[in-house]
């Protein structure tokens, strides 16, 4: 059947040319490439920053359950202010637990902003932590002192999570999972 | 990265700066492109993502510049491309900057509770995406030539000393620059000086007015007076001009540095005496962008009286919602625009007949005043620090709490008030013109106290970095 046939038997069908690509302008060709660029792009930066919104709560109630982080005890505001110069009432929910041991560094902070932009403030402070930390072990505490050196920093969201633990992979795990 | 940091002044600046002037003079595309380079260096240090978005955008607008043009040129109008590249461009600004905002109302007015992302908002969008548009108008408007060299509109777009919080500073005004710059050992020292001056404002003056008005925002509600209200508020007042003439001297500095010439940001607006005139100096590059682009096309004042009206109330609500995706900045923005109505169409004769101070002390109440819904998260908090500020409420006049602030800040703020205004720079100007050596011992001197302050203290971006 050639293709006289076909349109004759069904008038309202053309068959695609690829010629009539040809027509269309360069100018809109690339208009349409920049609008799917730019497209591809939002989705990317969308779905990678996209996160559940979760309480913390919850977050601390499958950590509890998943792992054995309730070894950390939950500290208050105060502590967060006093140990990262962080306000808690800045933010939307935070959970802070830390080893009560002396001789440890191990803690697990995560913070839920109320915007994504006041993260850059609470990694500065958590960075500084880090730092103020390894000053601190560094010298007669090796094990801790590589600890800090392997801590978790992870960023999703509004959410900020940091961990100093042997195991830190464990926690973010659950958090990530959470979200 | 940030002007005032170890790491851009002692690493990143020197750097650039020998690469830059290694290259002799007349080789402009090579100095060129190492500011090219060095700039997306710079965006992408903390923003490794969004430097994507900042060269989509220089291409975009390129491109459709280029469009406007030839359909021009083929005798049409170049109006569906100049609606396409700034529904683009709004777009963009919108998606980043606006959309939690929107979903934020829309869950609030119909009593939803749909979910949403809010996005990190790129650094500088607000001042690239201006920069974009006012060359696609101009291009449309025929008062610009078009740039056909992709790397050099990318340059003007990106260039570090003003991509992340201005000047905006208009196509047309650097067009000649991008291909001739002049260097000289003044232009230089100059730049370098200026850099010093705003470097000096922030690190030493904004952050201590930030740190005084922190510590008043961090006060309990027992512990709020009238006075220390009025305190709070005079501290972010001054820090908010420091930091952001602080930046912008910085800006233009370092363009001097490298051989180009910005245009001024700030003309002291606190010396004005009247909110016309703070609003001829404050920001004068985000103004001038509003009467030009937005104003003027809306018919500006040569209009019924309702029609002007109308205008201005459109251009201070956009300029306020510029400022960033919250009531807050709407209510400021149109707080001004009804403020300038009244002083066009009410005051102006009666505030000239009051004595020089009587003005100047009645804009300064106005200016604190519409600075306390800028500092505030919300609209409810905006208006109880302003109740508390005009005795609202169970609140003392002033206490324990307001003298102790006072006697541990007063010669801060003193100094804060008297390095607003024109004189302490003139007489600085004056003196180093007989006695070089005094300019570089105050300079280092600066240099030297910031650089301390920089090592001891925390992360403390610019307040404009949020638009």
């Amino acid at each position: 059947m050639n293709q006289n046939d076909s349109e004759m038997k069904h008038p309202e069908f053309r068959p695609f040319n690829i010629e009539q690509l040809k027509n269309i302008p360069r100018e809109t060709v690339v208009k349409l490439v920049l609008l799917l660029v730019l497209a591809l792009f939002l989705a990317a930066v969308y779905a990678r920053t996209y996160a559940k919104d979760v309480s913390l709560k919850d977050v601390d109630t499958r950590l509890v359950k998943e792992t054995d982080c309730e070894k950390y005890q939950v500290q208050t505001a105060r502590q967060l202010y006093q140990f990262l110069e962080l306000n808690a009432q800045d933010y939307e929910e935070v959970l802070y637990r830390k080893s009560t041991e002396t001789m440890s560094a191990d803690e697990l902070l995560i913070v839920k902003a109320k915007s994504g932009e006041d993260l850059d403030a609470v990694q500065d402070a958590v960075e500084e932590r880090i730092r103020s930390q390894i000053s601190v072990f560094e010298g007669y505490g090796p094990t801790q002192t590589a600890r800090l050196k392997n801590a978790l920093i992870y960023k999703k969201g509004r959410y900020l999570f940091y961990c100093v633990a042997k195991n830190p992979e464990k926690y973010e795990e659950v958090f990530r999972r959470a979200l | 990265m940030l002007f005032s940091s170890i790491l851009f002044i002692f690493y990143f600046l020197p750097i650039v700066l020998a690469v830059y002037f290694l290259i002799p003079a007349r080789f402009i595309r090579a100095r060129n492109g190492v500011l090219l380079l060095a700039s997306l260096i710079f965006y992408s240090w903390g923003e490794p993502v969004y430097v994507f978005l900042m060269i989509y955008s220089a291409f975009f607008n390129y491109y459709l510049a280029l469009c406007i043009h030839e359909e021009k040129k083929k005798g049409g109008t170049g109006r569906r491309n100049l609606a396409f590249a700034v529904i683009v461009d709004l777009f963009i600004l919108s998606f980043f900057k606006y959309y939690g905002f929107l979903m934020g109302n829309i869950n609030h007015l119909f009593g939803l509770h749909l979910h949403y992302t809010q996005l990190a908002l790129p650094i500088g969008i607000s001042f690239y995406t201006f920069q974009a548009m006012s060359y696609i108008f101009d291009v449309y408007r025929g008062t610009t030539t078009v740039q056909k060299n992709p790397l050099r509109f990318a340059l003007y777009l990106s260039l570090f000393p003003q991509l992340i919080a201005g000047p905006i500073v208009k196509y047309r005004d650097v067009a000649e620059q991008l291909d001739h710059r002049e260097t000289t050992l003044e232009g230089f020292g100059y730049g370098a000086s200026r850099f010093v001056f705003g470097l000096g404002k922030k690190v030493l003056l904004a952050n201590a007015f930030g740190a005084l008005f922190k510590s008043v925002t961090a006060l309990p509600d027992s512990k709020l007076s009238v006075v220390t209200a009025w305190l709070g508020a005079l501290a972010y007042t001054l820090q908010i001009y420091f930091d952001f003439s602080g930046y912008s001297d910085m800006a233009i500095g370092l363009g001097r540095m490298f051989c180009f010439e910005f245009l001024e940001n700030f003309r002291y607006p606190y010396i004005s005496q009247s909110v016309t005139e703070f609003w001829r100096r404050w920001h004068i590059s985000l103004s001038s962008w509003f009467r030009e682009y937005v104003y003027i096309p809306l018919g500006g004042n040569r209009v019924s009286v309702p029609r002007h009206l109308l205008n201005l109330l459109i251009v201070w609500g956009l300029t306020g919602l510029w400022h960033g995706a919250s009531w807050n900045f709407v209510i400021w923005g149109l707080y001004y625009g009804v403020i300038l109505i009244l002083e066009k169409y009410l005051l102006r004769n009666r505030l000239e007949k009051l004595p020089a101070w009587a003005r100047h002390l009645y804009t300064m109440v106005i200016v604190t005043i519409g600075w306390v819904f800028f500092s505030r998260d919300s609209l409810a908090s905006a208006w109880q620090t302003i109740g508390i500020m005009f005795g609202n409420g169970a609140f003392p006049f002033a206490d324990g709490t307001t003298f102790y602030l006072l006697r541990t800040n007063l010669i801060l703020l003193i100094l804060g008030i008297f390095l607003s205004s024109s004189r302490p720079i003139r007489a600085f100007r004056r003196r180093t013109e007989d006695q070089p050596i005094f300019g570089i011992i105050c300079l280092g001197g600066i240099l030297l106290l910031s650089t301390a302050s920089l090592i001891f203290s925390s992360y403390n971006p610019f307040l404009y970095f949020r638009f």
